[in-house]
């Protein structure tokens, strides 16, 4: 196996991509950051438009990338080619969002690959301001296309559940051994 | 349900911004909101030092995070907007199912003061009855089926679940005191317990362990048993955790719907030999967890 591998962050604008890779990374993420200029989705000064990139080491010498895709929807022709090669992906679901149920179909569409083959974890935020839609109910958008993943809440600004999303991934992809 | 909303307090502005958020809203909330220009709304906006109406069945707090029950916080925003109204709703329907419920099924039976008896209890909880009491005078638990929810007079102590090993998941906020999600009540009896039924189990959800209370192999287990249908003692051979790991896991998955007995055995799966590509990457993960400090 090549010595350097990656691990994908996907999700909205907003809903954590960033925050996460810091979490684990042992470098200061680089971060193609500009000014957004789609306030009306998600009012935030700046946005990630190219890419997200962190990284640790492993005690061999790989190396593990943290890779955040870009949230506007217009860079979506980016994702398939970040995702190339992936261990896995985590799907971050922010559940302030007016339809996060709709994001949840779109984002699991897109990588329907990772997710039916259990390589992906979906991390839903913001669910202690915005209780609806439950938890359940991402599950049941997920089984009604036959998928079972991993459905977590997850405060990403807290390095504990980002590792309990990496976790839930590696476990995913053991089972797969 | 239809609904209504006012904010008498709030400025003109405001409350034009949230009008025209409620016509963008059907569909988008648990229940369907309107403006009341005038007389008592279901909900009331209200800000800080400033009191409801009188007859106002729930009151929105605008501005200030540390209220009791429903907030808003400014900059108005829809998704804030969404989010107040949806727990207005939930307020709103508890109470309405308080109200009209014909009788309340209660079972009254001295409330168990170890788990496995209170497991036992929520195990026999009849299917067409809505409302559990469990009350020993001291200890009371209320649960709900048709609202999914829970309350104790003690939050946690009602199932003693905390002990070495276990990942004690922060709690559901509540808008009541040791209030929570009834899958949570179910889920630390079931576990405590540890008592499931010979046979083969699969897993038909993960357990959100964003919030449920776990120990570190529960997350292993629950990929095996996404992924195979298992007896738990071939789980606990399969992904080498101790049986007692096993057997709470699945106590805690089968009392609160995440897991399903099979009808038949599953076919049979064959550990194979990791080997070439399978090895390499057996390896990898092994390493990732170690770096990260995860449980092998």
């Amino acid at each position: 196996m090549s010595s350097e591998h990656k691990i994908l962050f996907t999700g909205t604008m907003g809903a954590g991509k960033t925050t996460s890779i810091a979490a684990l990374s042992e470098i200061p993420p680089v971060v193609t950051e500009a000014l957004n200029s789609d306030r009306l989705a998600y009012d935030k000064a700046t946005t990630t438009v190219a890419l997200d990139y962190g990284e640790f080491t492993l005690e061999e010498g790989g190396k593990i990338q943290l890779v955040g895709t870009p949230g506007q929807m217009r860079f979506d022709f980016m994702w398939g080619v970040l995702a190339r090669g992936a261990l896995g992906i985590v799907l971050l679901i922010d559940n302030s969002r007016p339809d996060p149920l709709a994001d949840l179909r779109t984002y699991v569409g897109h990588f329907e690959a990772f997710a039916r083959n259990g390589r992906m974890v979906v991390a839903v935020g913001r669910t202690e301001t915005h209780m609806r839609p439950a938890i359940d109910d991402f599950g049941d958008v997920l089984a009604n296309d036959g998928i079972l993943l991993p459905v977590l809440s997850a405060d990403v600004r807290r390095r504990d559940d980002v590792l309990m999303l990496v976790n839930a991934l590696l476990s995913q992809l053991e089972m797969t051994l | 349900m239809n609904r209504t909303v006012n904010a008498p307090g709030l400025t003109d502005k405001e409350v034009m911004l949230i009008k025209s958020y409620l016509t963008l809203l059907p569909g988008k909330t648990r229940d369907d909101w309107t403006y009341l220009d005038s007389g008592v709304a279901d909900a009331e906006i209200v800000p800080a030092g400033r009191e409801p109406r009188p007859g106002t069945r729930v009151v929105i707090a605008y501005g200030d995070d540390n209220a009791a029950g429903p907030t808003l916080c400014p900059p108005l925003r829809i998704a804030g907007v969404i989010g107040a109204l949806d727990r207005a709703s939930a307020r709103l329907q508890g109470e309405a199912a308080e109200a009209t419920s014909p009788m309340v099924a209660e079972v009254r039976a001295a409330m168990p003061s170890d788990p496995a008896t209170l497991a036992r209890r929520l195990r026999a909880w009849p299917q067409d009855q809505t409302r559990l009491l469990l009350s020993d005078g001291t200890l009371r638990i209320e649960a709900d089926r048709q609202l999914q929810r829970y309350r104790a007079s003690q939050p946690l102590s009602a199932v003693p679940l905390s002990q070495s090993g276990w990942t004690e998941a922060r709690s559901a906020p509540g808008e009541l005191a040791h209030e929570g999600a009834l899958t949570e009540l179910l889920w630390r009896a079931g576990v405590a317990d540890a008592q499931v039924d010979p046979g083969f189990y699969r897993l038909r959800r993960w357990p959100d362990f964003g919030r449920l209370p776990h120990r570190p192999s529960f997350v292993k287990l629950a990929a095996y048993f996404a992924r195979h249908g298992s007896s738990p003692w071939a789980a606990a051979k399969a992904v080498l955790v101790p049986q007692p790991d096993v057997d709470a896991f699945l106590g805690g998955c089968v009392m609160a719907g995440f897991a399903t007995r099979l009808d038949q055995p599953p076919a049979q799966v064959e550990p194979r030999p990791a080997q070439g590509a399978d090895a390499g990457l057996r390896r990898l993960l092994t390493t990732v967890r170690r770096r990260l400090g995860l449980a092998a």
